[in-house]
């Protein structure tokens, strides 16, 4: 999926003139994919950044005496066992779980696109080792070595997002590898090389803002690996640890009272396929609107 | 195609080399005693704190801890539980059928709706089921594997009370039906993403100029579909299907543990949990061996299906 992705980014309009960013965000308002998934992300945003706003009661103290009261007047999504306001728990998650995969993809970013760049820019041997290693780990699912991470650093969100990001350094460093090797070749690269300027000068005006487009695109995508990916280690209890809201614990705790009080599993489970869908639909409809081939598939 | 199989077996080497010294010093280079770990919260002589030291080998140094590791791992032997004072070997040979059937399954299921569901919403672009099969795709995509269970469960077990939410049954048929639901929910959530490349594969492969000389030739567009396009597109199918499999593995993990299962996963999750570290290793490096031979596998099939592959190198 990434390199599809790359591949749309290497057709994109590489400068930033005014014409091609209209034109860009006309194409953009035209996609509905790309709509619907702006739109989710630009809520779950809200949401997560006034959540203290937003949620009507505490999400980490509850009354016993209401343990799993259906939806209702006093709880609009039921509480949970401990009494706790499930759509309190809900808003609150949401900073867990859209904090915690933007982390995974920033770390990735920070460490893959300058790799990536590297690798591409210097070829040769470098290059060739640099890749062989990452393709061995890209064979490989992230969650399976994020289970050792933590079975060695122990359990909780930023050492799971931590560990998730420098396992997502391949993916992101693919990307800007196979950009750069095409921008290296350009004409203006090798016109700004004949006039003299600097390695610096050539990768930061000429490569790096190529490289933006294809990393947004595969970017959305990979946050919503990343959302699946700690929401399942907290489902296992190895990610966010209780009493602190989060979707993927809420949803343990859900199954374990599931015959008596599905609510508490089933909000939480479709807030996950919620933000999930918004980045995939957002990440689908920037890769149609940026390479326009693809999207008339 | 002997040469194939060969190289693709020397590349296996590194690979593996890479994972186990990742694994192992991951798992040792953390703070605090294992030995005080192994014992837990519970009272221990200084003397039979060093006997536990010698008996695991903690009391080497790392390099060496590592080469003797390394020389156990080749003779196939894995290192005792902390937990269990078992063989890790046996731990996960116990528990390893019960993976295997659930993966096998999975992967049956999936592939039993994705291909089909591909085909025909590439054959009738646009129709309600193709909308339909796509919506499919990107719910089955978004959604974690985990939840799928739960959705399952709700629907099977609860309010139809057709097939068992919880355990591994009796053996034979009973297991078999445990196995269903566990089946069915790793199934779809792995159709989802096969769905959608066998219908691109299939549009790719129906507007061909092959294809074309078919229908003015006057084929059954049956007989077009199934036999000109479905074959050429059959390599991007293999390919993702095969690397599903792989991923398969990691979702099993995740679906025992839902459904507790007790197979490879849960083992390897439980041994998270309490931190029994020659389980963690044992059981992720078997994994990823695992992992690794069935994307050779899949390498492999290539050459059977792309004669093209087997003659040239590949990109």
């Amino acid at each position: 999926m990434a390199v599809e992705a790359a591949q749309a980014g290497l057709n994109a309009p590489a400068e930033a003139t005014p014409s091609s960013w209209s034109m860009f965000f006309w194409r953009l308002r035209r996609n509905p994919k790309a709509m619907i998934g702006g739109g989710i992300v630009a809520m779950l945003l809200f949401v997560a950044v006034f959540a203290n706003l937003l949620a009507p009661k505490d999400p980490t103290i509850g009354e016993l005496s209401d343990s799993l009261a259906p939806p209702g007047q006093s709880y609009l999504l039921g509480a949970d066992k401990s009494g706790r306001d499930v759509l309190s728990r809900l808003i609150f998650g949401t900073r867990s779980a859209v904090g915690g995969a933007l982390l995974v993809v920033l770390i990735s970013e920070l460490i893959g696109v300058p790799l990536g760049i590297w690798a591409a820019y210097r070829g040769g041997v470098l290059d060739e080792a640099v890749t062989r290693f990452w393709d061995m780990l890209l064979a490989f699912p992230p969650l399976l070595l994020a289970f050792a991470v933590v079975a060695a650093f122990g359990p909780g969100l930023f050492k799971s997002a931590l560990a998730l990001g420098i396992l997502y350094v391949p993916f992101t460093a693919r990307v800007a590898r196979s950009v750069t090797l095409v921008q290296k070749e350009m004409t203006y690269t090798e016109a700004a090389r004949a006039m003299g300027y600097g390695h610096g000068r050539i990768v930061f005006r000429h490569i790096l803002p190529n490289c933006l487009s294809p990393v947004i695109v595969v970017s959305s995508l990979d946050i919503a690996y990343a959302m699946l990916d700690l929401a399942a280690l907290s489902f296992l209890g190895l990610g966010v640890q209780p009493p602190l809201p989060d979707w993927g614990t809420m949803l343990a705790e859900g199954q374990q009272v599931l015959l008596t009080a599905p609510h508490v599993a089933l909000s939480s489970g479709l807030a996950i396929v919620l933000a999930v869908l918004g980045f995939n639909l957002l990440g689908d409809g920037l890769r149609d609107v940026l390479d326009p081939r693809q999207g008339q598939r | 195609m002997a040469r194939l199989i060969v190289t693709r077996l020397l590349t296996l080497i590194p690979m593996m080399f890479l994972i186990t010294t990742v694994v192992f010093f991951l798992v040792h280079l953390i703070p605090g005693d294992p030995a005080r770990l192994m014992v837990g919260g519970a009272h221990i002589t200084p003397a039979n704190l060093e006997n536990i030291r010698k008996a695991y080998r903690l009391d080497r140094p790392l390099p060496e801890q590592y080469g003797l590791w390394v020389s156990d791992l080749l003779h196939g032997n894995l290192g005792k539980s902390y937990r269990q004072r078992t063989d890790v070997r046996t731990l996960i040979l116990d528990r390893l059928p019960i993976t295997m059937k659930l993966s096998v399954f999975s992967f049956i299921i999936s592939l039993a709706i994705a291909v089909p569901l591909g085909i025909i919403s590439a054959a009738r672009r646009n129709s309600w089921l193709d909308v339909g099969a796509t919506i499919f795709a990107l719910l089955g995509a978004s959604s974690p594997v985990f939840f799928t269970a739960i959705l399952l469960i709700l629907i099977f077990s609860f309010r139809l009370q057709w097939l068992p939410s919880i355990g591994a049954g009796d053996g034979g048929w009973d297991e078999f039906v445990h196995l269903l639901l566990p089946s069915l929910t790793l199934g779809i959530s792995l159709a989802a993403i096969t769905t959608r490349i066998t219908r691109s594969a299939m549009v790719e492969a129906l507007t061909q100029d092959y294809i074309e000389t078919a229908r003015a030739k006057g084929l059954a567009s049956r007989s077009i579909v199934l036999k000109h396009a479905l074959r050429n597109a059959l390599v991007p199918i293999v390919t993702v299907a095969g690397l599903q499999f792989g991923f398969l593995i990691v979702g099993a993990v995740l679906v025992e543990q839902t459904f507790g299962l007790g197979g490879l996963g849960s083992l390897l999750i439980q041994a998270v949990q309490v931190r029994d570290y020659p389980v963690v290793q044992g059981a992720t490096i078997f994994i990823a061996a695992l992992f690794i031979l069935i994307n050779l596998g899949v390498d492999v099939l290539y050459g059977v299906i792309d004669p093209r592959v087997r003659y040239g190198g590949r990109a």
